[in-house]
């Protein structure tokens, strides 16, 4: 079962924070308040289209060739994840 | 397999959409030779004067040309994306294919009956599901080459149809002034 991270309170909706982060190996726990990374907020599938995209140096004719997808359906499911970060960072100021 | 009918665009596009597309427009202008069914519009075909095959060859580019110009602009002023003349030119040329299958199906028709009788009206009715056909691939064209979504997308894809026939009507009158 793959596990996804919740990224609004189920409650109320609003933005979750980190509170707590925990050491396997040693079981030492960090509590604070911290902002999740704008990247964590992307799907699953985006965040690894980020991933191959910087694997590929950037290139959307790279991308395109690896994935199997013409070079316009490539340049449009970045333009979709540029204007979800966009939007998120701008939520967030 | 629908996606590949209706949407081929999102495995193909530019210079191999350009080129298979043109594969078709050689095909629809050797049937329309034969059949005097000129394609000269982006969605629309009628029966004219046999005329050189070149000409047929000229009417397609210009229907293909007209529409591919109209969609350019309209994207360069309404998308957000950096958008590709050759994606445009490609997956339209490519979106063109059933004119290509359709001519071949009326092909045997033409043999049989003289295409100017009434009994031949239903096979130009027949026109219309391919018609259908060409206008989803027209939209799915433009859409994925422009990146354009909602109501910019729709009301934009009907106004470039729509200018784009005007267009391809004009310069098809100017082509025959011009080489007949």
């Amino acid at each position: 079962m793959i596990k996804v991270l919740p990224l609004s309170c189920p409650s109320c909706t609003k933005k979750l924070m980190v509170q707590s982060l925990w050491c396997e190996h040693c079981e030492t726990t960090v509590n604070g308040s911290y902002d999740l990374p704008v990247l964590a907020s992307l799907s699953i599938d985006e965040q690894k289209f980020v991933m191959d995209f910087v694997k590929s140096s950037g290139s959307l004719k790279e991308m395109s060739k690896k994935i199997g997808l013409s070079y316009p359906t490539v340049r449009n499911m970045l333009d979709d994840i540029i204007n979800k970060i966009t939007s998120q960072e701008s939520q967030t100021k | 397999m629908e996606k590949w009918l209706f949407n081929p665009f999102t495995y193909v596009a530019g210079w191999k959409s350009l080129i298979i597309g043109f594969i078709f427009f050689i095909i629809t202008s050797v049937v329309g030779y034969f059949t005097q069914i000129h394609f000269d519009g982006p969605i629309s075909l009628h029966q004219g004067l046999l005329i050189p095959i070149y000409i047929f060859l000229l009417e397609s580019i210009i229907a293909w040309l007209s529409i591919v110009i109209i969609f350019y602009v309209f994207g360069l002023l309404l998308s957000k994306s950096v958008i590709r003349f050759i994606d445009i030119a490609g997956t339209i040329a490519l979106a063109r294919a059933p004119i290509a299958l359709t001519s071949l199906g009326l092909l045997p028709w033409f043999k049989l009956m003289n295409p100017s009788s009434l009994l031949f009206m239903p096979f130009y009715f027949l026109y219309m599901l391919p018609l259908i056909w060409i206008v989803i691939l027209y939209y799915n064209a433009y859409r994925v080459s422009c990146n354009l979504k909602g109501i910019r997308l729709i009301i934009s894809f009907i106004a470039g149809i729509c200018i784009a026939e005007i267009i391809s009507k004009i310069a098809v009158v100017h082509l025959y002034k011009l080489l007949l």
